[in-house]
């Protein structure tokens, strides 16, 4: 039996082959732009600034050291900061994600009058650059003395994620088959136990995704939390990394270190509910 | 009923779940929040001298006629109200190497010394903290009691009428030598802003690296381009001169090309009316296009710059007076190599820098606040508070100790002697938006720096757009 390859035309092959050697090479470079920065991260921390700050650095690490995580965690309230960053993001990632299911909810199941406008209104929303509302919270979160606080501070992180997190859920909640619903209120669930009892964990792809989209908004998130939080003891790593650029330079390596506890904790995360995530953001993309 | 709105949920029952989830939302957020504390270090113990001397600082001094009558001098804090009074002390420099250490000792020693009151530190990062304190103004309102303050933010914050007039400080404490730098902190008569550090720009240079090229400080623009050039070589790691040149670092950008004005006697801008064309400045942007091109490590960013200046990489740069004494702690090998060159420009002039510590007026311990400062200004405390910042140039010329600055090896000639203006001199009314003035300068600059524009072409564009900004913030 011959193969669809061996029918093929040398020309044909030829092509082919350039067609494939050319989407690897595609591969490789977004690859390797994509992961530099954080190779060069790791390097910079691992090694003495004395390689870093040479030209042309060296692209491989010369000399390994540990020295400056211990460093940086000793001379800088690092453990505090991501503390802080963790209770702000866990706090977005719970409100977010019981707002999203309530919102998403509205948005799939009920009817009303204007539905389709305002789930168009939440996407126009996110066209905003955050920045512009940040006076107008400022003078509200400032007049009824909600600033310096980190739950408030997560308050404003959920409201700028919703949006977004609705329409994934929504999309999600939209693919889950009406028959099985049917089922379930024929079983003698009521319209709330079914959607807790069903929907809710049909979908547990989408609301991880949805908890994770929120988690890294408040993860993440800089402009208001260098806003509206004051103190040192409640700030999140967001702000407190930008500490360590001091008047007179700063610590290359203790820099870098940080930027990489920084983002060890996300990258974590993001990797144990990576199976979550694709699913739950592709539901509901295709229905049948 | 169609098959779909069977299992729906109806609008009053989604409704009662999402007030179930609105309240818990809301309990959440009112949870009590986390309380901020000062981070108290152990006294830094800078020197306390007793007698001073003549004033070798380079400001300008004058006699402000205290306008308003004050209560008499205390010793202690005056507001007692039974309560403890807390008050939020906000600044970027308390974990800034001797300054930061100063300022929690200094806060320590005032807590210890009466019960009153309680000054707790709060930190916040440079640049978060001009933006914070902006968006405060805008809000009519600033977040903390006592608030520092940039010589841009300064006047910002009084035109929105968010600080608190200060003159009884002065009464208080007798004091009657002010710079003359506080006249732009006043406005009807009432001052509204006391400086804690005054910053002047100079040329500090690593004296083994003109040593070992044996080279001597420059008197001319065209001898310091000269000089730059000789202490280069690209190949060897060897760099004649640093200052930020990146636009991805706006502020700090635009921090030093300000000074750029200074070698042909220029002004950014005259009231309203931008001069980014005019001639000075047109020689001023060519002569860092020349540095650029033969002295400094292109692309390099700041921190990165700073820290090759202490590797002995860089030999020089333009550095404030209280970024000097930050190296002590962060570069000791270094610091000792440290000196200041002359002002390589026949006016001699450069630009200084105040930065007031201001009460916010919407303050609920503004008296408690301003128990704090009297007691700061006083001039013991403050010559131990400049002293212990190893900061040179004193708001209070009597408080200058001769043989503290004799001890400063790198202070003269660069940081003595000099004429000084300040921002307010060199962009006119662009200070009350010194950002957005400076930002336009420096992105149209840029693109003489990286993509071959001259700076004539460059500057006619900015010029359009400052133009453009006068007109909008008229």
């Amino acid at each position: 039996m011959m193969t669809t390859s061996a029918l093929l035309s040398p020309k044909s092959k030829l092509r082919q082959t350039i067609g494939s050697v050319l989407l690897y090479l595609a591969i490789i470079f977004v690859t390797l732009v994509t992961i530099f920065p954080v190779y060069w991260m790791i390097v910079a921390t691992l090694q003495p600034n004395k390689y870093t700050l040479h030209y042309p650095p060296p692209l491989f690490p010369q000399e390994i050291i540990f020295s400056q995580f211990g460093e940086l965690f000793g001379r800088h309230p690092v453990a505090n900061w991501l503390k802080n960053s963790f209770l702000i993001a866990a706090m977005s990632m719970l409100l977010c994600t019981l707002l999203t299911v309530m919102g998403a909810y509205a948005l799939s199941s009920l009817r009303w009058r204007g539905r389709s406008l305002f789930g168009l209104f939440l996407l126009v929303t996110q066209m905003l650059p955050e920045v512009l509302v940040l006076i107008p919270l400022y003078i509200m979160y400032s007049r009824l003395e909600l600033l310096n606080q980190l739950p408030t501070l997560a308050v404003v992180d959920v409201a700028f994620a919703l949006p977004v997190c609705i329409w994934i859920l929504k999309g999600v909640f939209d693919s889950v088959p009406t028959e099985v619903l049917d089922a379930a209120l024929v079983d003698g669930c009521s319209e709330l136990s079914t959607a807790w009892r069903i929907v809710l964990p049909l979908s547990t792809p989408g609301l991880v995704a949805v908890a994770v989209v929120a988690f890294f908004a408040g993860w993440n998130e800089y402009l208001y939390a260098s806003i509206m939080l004051g103190s040192t003891e409640l700030m999140p790593a967001s702000v407190g990394l930008t500490t360590l650029k001091g008047l007179s330079g700063v610590q290359v390596e203790q820099y870098m270190a940080a930027g990489l506890v920084f983002s060890i904790l996300p990258v974590l995360f993001y990797l144990s509910m990576q199976r979550y995530i694709i699913s739950g953001l592709t539901a509901g993309a295709v229905k049948g | 009923m169609t098959e779909k709105n069977k299992h729906q949920m109806t609008r009053r029952k989604l409704l009662k779940v999402s007030a179930f989830g609105a309240a818990g939302a809301a309990l959440a957020a009112c949870a009590a929040p986390a309380t901020p504390t000062a981070a108290p270090t152990k006294p830094a113990a800078p020197p306390t001298p007793a007698a001073t001397t003549a004033p070798a600082a380079p400001a300008a001094t004058a006699v402000p006629p205290p306008p308003t009558a004050a209560p008499a001098p205390t010793a202690a804090p005056a507001v007692n109200t039974g309560a403890k009074q807390t008050v939020r002390y906000l600044s970027w420099w308390f974990e800034e190497g001797n300054r930061g250490k100063t300022w929690l000792s200094l806060i320590k020693e005032f807590n210890e010394s009466q019960k009153e009151i309680e000054v707790k530190a709060e930190q916040i990062p440079f640049d978060p903290y001009t933006t914070k304190t902006i968006v405060g103004a805008q809000a009519g309102k600033l977040d903390g009691d006592i608030v520092m303050a940039t010589p841009e933010l300064a006047p910002r914050l009084i035109r929105a009428g968010v600080v608190a007039p200060v003159d009884a400080v002065l009464t208080r404490n007798n004091i009657k030598d002010l710079s003359s730098a506080h006249d732009a902190l006043r406005k009807d008569g009432k001052l509204y802003g006391l400086d804690m550090v005054t910053v002047a720009f100079g040329i500090l240079y690593n004296k083994k690296r003109y040593d070992d090229a044996k080279i001597t400080p420059a008197k001319t623009p065209d001898e310091w381009i000269a000089v730059s050039k000789a202490l280069t070589d690209r190949s060897k790691q060897q760099y004649g001169f640093f200052m930020n040149h990146l636009v991805s670092e706006p502020a700090d950008f635009w921090f030093q090309l300000e000074e750029w004005c200074m070698p042909y006697g220029g002004v950014w801008a005259k009231g309203k009316t931008p001069l980014l064309t005019s001639d000075p400045i047109i020689k001023g942007l060519k002569l860092f296009k020349q540095m650029y091109d033969v002295a400094i490590p292109q692309g390099t960013d700041g921190p990165t710059g700073a820290r090759l200046f202490q590797t002995g990489a860089v030999a020089q740069g333009l550095f404030v007076s209280a970024a000097v004494g930050s190296f002590k702690p962060g570069a000791p090998d270094l610091y000792p190599l440290l000196r200041s060159a002359p002002i390589p420009w026949e006016s001699n002039t450069s630009i200084a820098r105040i930065h007031p510590m201001m009460i916010s007026a919407a303050s609920p311990v503004k008296d408690a606040a301003m128990e704090f400062l009297t007691w700061v200004y006083k001039p013991a405390t403050y010559q131990k508070m400049v002293e212990g910042c190893e900061d040179v140039i004193f708001a209070q010329p009597s408080a200058a100790r001769k043989e503290y600055l004799d001890k400063l090896e790198w202070l003269k000639p660069g940081y003595d002697g000099v004429k000084y203006v300040t921002p307010f001199d060199v962009v006119g009314d662009f200070v009350y938006n010194f950002n957005e003035f400076g930002q336009i300068v420096i992105t149209n600059f840029a693109s003489v720096l990286t993509a071959g524009k001259s700076v004539e072409e460059a500057m006619a564009t900015a010029q359009k757009q400052a133009e453009a900004l006068a007109a909008r913030i008229t």
